[in-house]
């Protein structure tokens, strides 16, 4: 049997037990993984070595069964997640998908830039193809600043959907999507995000 | 958990200093970043395959200091060749004498980051704590690439930092980096380095989370090389460019070496003004200032020398080179790779030798390290300098040339061409077979740095001046003694002082030595006092130049300049006539240019091929043809001249 070529590379989470497998050449989302995983996916699942499978815009996080061992299960994860990718058609993005992408760029790539400038961004909404921001801090009024978060934001999210629109509103915090805009923090060396609660309790 | 067992990928700080390697593939700036680091002098050149051996320094940092170990550049962990042998033998500490390094720095060019990714992967999986140095940053950006260091960290799941290794910016980040040693992670999943679909699947993913975007090829360098590698043109240039860099030897320099020399003339003059007549005055005047002196003027040849061969090497030269040579050298039945080595060998044979490390082949590297003590070595610089002096008339012209400058271009020619007959030969005959593609990487030009084109001058023009201080000195100082003994007061008596020198000197132990072994020099129209440098520069060549200085010191005090010209045959059926005539000063240039005079050289090649066996063959073919072909050059010159 030929192992598909798919693009994909682990990332340690917080919790050492799970990683998530960024899919960096598919761009569509893979909610439906802990619904209907691929056979070998599955396999693992049934057999104990996965208790865990969440998936969502270009990436699918696995957990390992309490007191097993990445070293052991690594290679056979990498491949199941291979096959499963393989085996799923490409889907268009759905808003639900467009929200959960833009949270998850919005935090790894966008506000440590505004942090950075003493900023903050927070989405106030998303509807269709376009997603409302919100910016406060030395970033408001801070033309410079403004044009290259929102363009940071938009050029990342157009690499998963094209048609992604990134636009400034002067919404208020009460029609925000999500309650937890992030902010200024240190940029770290080893930004673990902070996704997972998140990511594992949609569904 | 199961990545936290006890001692694993726990860096060990009890009792010892941190070790961490420098891991990266060739030409990455490793040795660079270890130069920044630690304060060292490691040799750093733009083509891969500078560094042959591990050099050890400390660095400091905020939180104490750390060993690091510069390693030679390797494409991947599976070795293919005898420096890439030395990585893994370290990581692994495979040797005794070493421990493996607690934690890897991996070093990753950032204009080639693709490739790099893979040798990281192969890091990776060691399950060592690791960081990652990114250099060339600026040539990345500089050639419309970007990447986001954020990004690369993450999906590596290790620090990264931006460098620009040779100009030590960025330098601060790698210190604090360094200091946090101890919490470097261990990757927890390792990449999947020995599946080749699944790697390029990982590096592609890698890359775009970092938003890699590779940078155009360098204009300037396409631009620079369509006609550098050209094989008409390429190979003019590079002959063009050696041949005035000769004239510059003799135009530039010579001037230097003379007021060098002025400045040797006068204190001589104090020192007899000051000392009187006796033997200190006498060792002063002919072993210091005659013997030692003569070889410390020229000074401003060797440093040149050594400027030219390092900014051909930091521009990017030597891979053209290679790749030039590489038709040329098909004809030895050796590759370009070898070519590196001989050119390095122009430097000093060890080196050179060394440098055969990164051949994959082991028929070809010992062909190479047979064939590479041939090539003109700067300890033979001097030599040639004092005998062309002596043979060609400093006003000779050859058109708008200068005709010294040209004699000392055709003795490095002679050297090339040599060696590459005697590669062919041992390739034909004891060396058939091995051949292996040849692959050289092409780094782009480089522009050097001053810093680092005064390092790479400094430290060969200081280990001269400290082999001229040592062995030359004391190898002279000896001769002196041997030259003035027994000291024969009662048969001097009556003579003047040049007829008692001449006397004391001609019954000597070293005129008896040089006697004893007359006859075998007598057809290349040696004498005894020529024998006598010859025997002496066994120890280093130079010192042919500095015994050959005593003797003319001697010879005539106040004038040692002209005395060699004067000097004649003591006896025999040619007694009167001058020694140094052209056909004796080309038999010496070609002893010289082809004798095997020196141990280091024959120590280094004991230790690469890890046998008695070459060196002695070394020693052997050496003697053979340097006596053979000086004998025709004599006879040849002889008949030309008469
Ligand atoms: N532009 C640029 N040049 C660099 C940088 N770092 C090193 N160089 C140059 O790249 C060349 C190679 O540097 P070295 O330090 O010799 O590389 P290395 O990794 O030790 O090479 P090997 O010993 O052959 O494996 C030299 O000419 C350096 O001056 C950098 O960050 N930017
Ligand atoms: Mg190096």
């Amino acid at each position: 049997m030929t192992t598909p070529v798919v693009s994909l590379h682990p990332e340690v989470q917080a919790d050492p037990d799970v990683v998530r497998w960024v899919l960096t050449g598919r761009t569509d989302s893979f909610t439906e993984v802990a619904r209907s995983p691929g056979a070998a996916l599955a396999a693992l699942v049934r057999d104990g070595v996965l208790v865990g499978l969440a998936g969502g815009v270009g990436w699918i996080e696995t957990t390992l069964a309490p007191g097993g061992s990445w070293r052991d299960a690594a290679a056979t994860v990498r491949r199941a997640v291979t096959d499963h990718v393989a085996g799923t058609a490409p889907r268009e993005l759905t808003e639900d998908d467009l929200r959960d992408l833009a949270e998850t760029v919005l935090e790894r790539d966008v506000a440590p830039l505004a942090g950075a400038h003493g900023g903050r961004i927070r989405i106030v909404r998303v509807a269709g193809h376009t997603v409302s921001v919100a910016l406060d801090g030395a970033c408001h009024g801070c033309p410079a600043a403004r044009s290259t978060l929102q363009d940071r934001f938009q050029t990342t999210l157009r690499r998963h959907d094209p048609r992604a629109m990134v636009v400034e509103t002067a919404g208020s915090a009460a029609t925000a999507a999500t309650a937890d805009g992030v902010g200024a923090g240190a940029v770290s060396w080893l930004p673990f995000p902070r996704l997972r609660g998140r990511a594992g309790s949609r569904r | 958990m199961s990545c936290h067992g006890p001692g694993e990928g726990d860096v060990a700080t009890l009792g010892r200093t941190t070790e961490v390697a420098l891991l990266g593939s060739p030409n990455t700036g490793k040795s660079s970043l270890f130069n920044r680091l630690t304060g060292l002098s490691a040799a750093t050149g733009n083509y891969p395959g500078v560094t042959v051996t591990r050099s050890r320094g400390t660095a400091r940092t905020s939180s104490g200091s750390v060993t690091v170990t510069d390693l030679p550049g390797t494409y991947s962990l599976e070795p293919a060749s005898p420096d890439e042998d030395v990585v893994l033998d370290h990581l692994t500490g495979r040797q005794e004498s070493e421990t493996a390094p607690d934690a890897l720095l991996v070093v990753m060019d950032s204009t080639t980051l693709y490739r790099s990714l893979a040798l990281c992967a192969e890091a990776l999986a060691l399950g060592r704590p690791t960081a990652v140095v990114l250099t060339m940053v600026d040539e990345l950006r500089a050639r419309g690439g970007d990447l986001d260091v954020t990004g690369l960290s993450r999906a590596l799941g290790v620090p990264v930092v931006e460098t620009v290794a040779h100009r030590g910016r960025g330098l601060e980040d790698v210190r604090e980096l360094l200091g946090e040693v101890a919490s470097w992670p261990v990757a927890l999943i390792a990449p999947p380095h020995d599946d080749a679909a699944q790697l390029s699947g990982w590096i592609r993913s890698v890359l775009d989370s970092a938003r890699y975007r590779s940078p155009r090829s360098s204009v300037a360098t396409s631009r620079i090389d369509a006609v550098l590698l050209h094989p008409v043109w390429g190979a003019l240039v590079f002959l063009a460019v050696m041949f005035c860099f000769f004239q510059v030897i003799f135009t530039v320099a010579a001037p230097i070496q003379d007021a060098i020399q002025a400045v040797f003339d006068h204190w001589g003059e104090v020192a007899a003004n000051t000392l009187g007549s006796g033997f200190l005055a006498d060792f002063v005047g002919t072993a210091l200032i005659g013997g030692v002196g003569g070889v410390l003027v020229f000074l401003p040849q060797i440093l040149l020398l050594y400027l030219m061969i390092s900014v051909l090497e930091s521009v990017g030269y030597m891979s053209r080179a290679a790749f030039l040579m590489d038709r040329i050298m098909a004809r030895s039945g050796l590759d370009g790779r070898a070519f590196v080595a001989m050119l390095s060998s122009t430097a000093c044979a060890v080196p050179g030798i060394m440098a055969t490390r990164t051949m994959p082949s082991s028929r070809d590297r010992i062909a190479t390290i047979m064939s590479a003590p041939l090539m003109t070595c700067s300890a033979r610089l001097p030599v040639y300098l004092l005998l062309i002096s002596l043979l060609v008339p400093a006003e000779a012209r050859l058109g708008p040339f200068s005709m010294q400058g040209a004699a000392l271009f055709g003795m490095y020619l002679l050297g090339g061409l040599a060696s590459l007959v005697v590669a062919r030969v041992f390739k034909a005959t004891l060396l058939r077979h091995g051949a292996l593609p040849f692959y050289l990487e092409m780094p782009p030009y480089r522009l050097p740095t001053p810093r680092g084109i005064l390092r790479a001058v400094w430290t060969p023009v200081w280990m001269f001046l400290r082999k001229v201080g040592t062995i030359i000195l004391v190898v002279t100082a000896v001769l002196w003694v041997l030259i003035n003994f027994p000291a024969r007061e009662a048969e001097t008596a009556h003579m003047d002082e040049a007829q008692a020198q001449s006397y004391v000197m001609e019954n000597s132990f070293a005129g008896a030595a040089g006697k004893a072994v007359e006859p075998v020099f007598e057809p290349l129209g040696f004498d005894w006092r020529v024998d006598i440098g010859l025997i002496a520069s066994f120890a280093a060549r130079e010192v042919f130049v500095s015994t050959m200085g005593q003797v003319a010191a001697a010879e005539d005090p106040e004038d040692p300049g002209a005395a060699l010209q004067q000097l004649t045959y003591t006896h025999g059926p040619h007694q009167g006539e001058p020694v140094f005539t052209p056909p004796t000063i080309v038999a010496l240039m070609i002893f010289f240019a082809f004798a095997m005079q020196c141990v280091s050289t024959l120590a280094t090649m004991r230790r690469e091929t890890n046998s008695w066996k070459w060196p002695a063959i070394a020693v052997a073919y050496m003697f053979v043809l340097a006596y053979g072909a000086a004998w025709i050059g004599h006879e040849i010159t002889a008949a030309v001249t008469r």
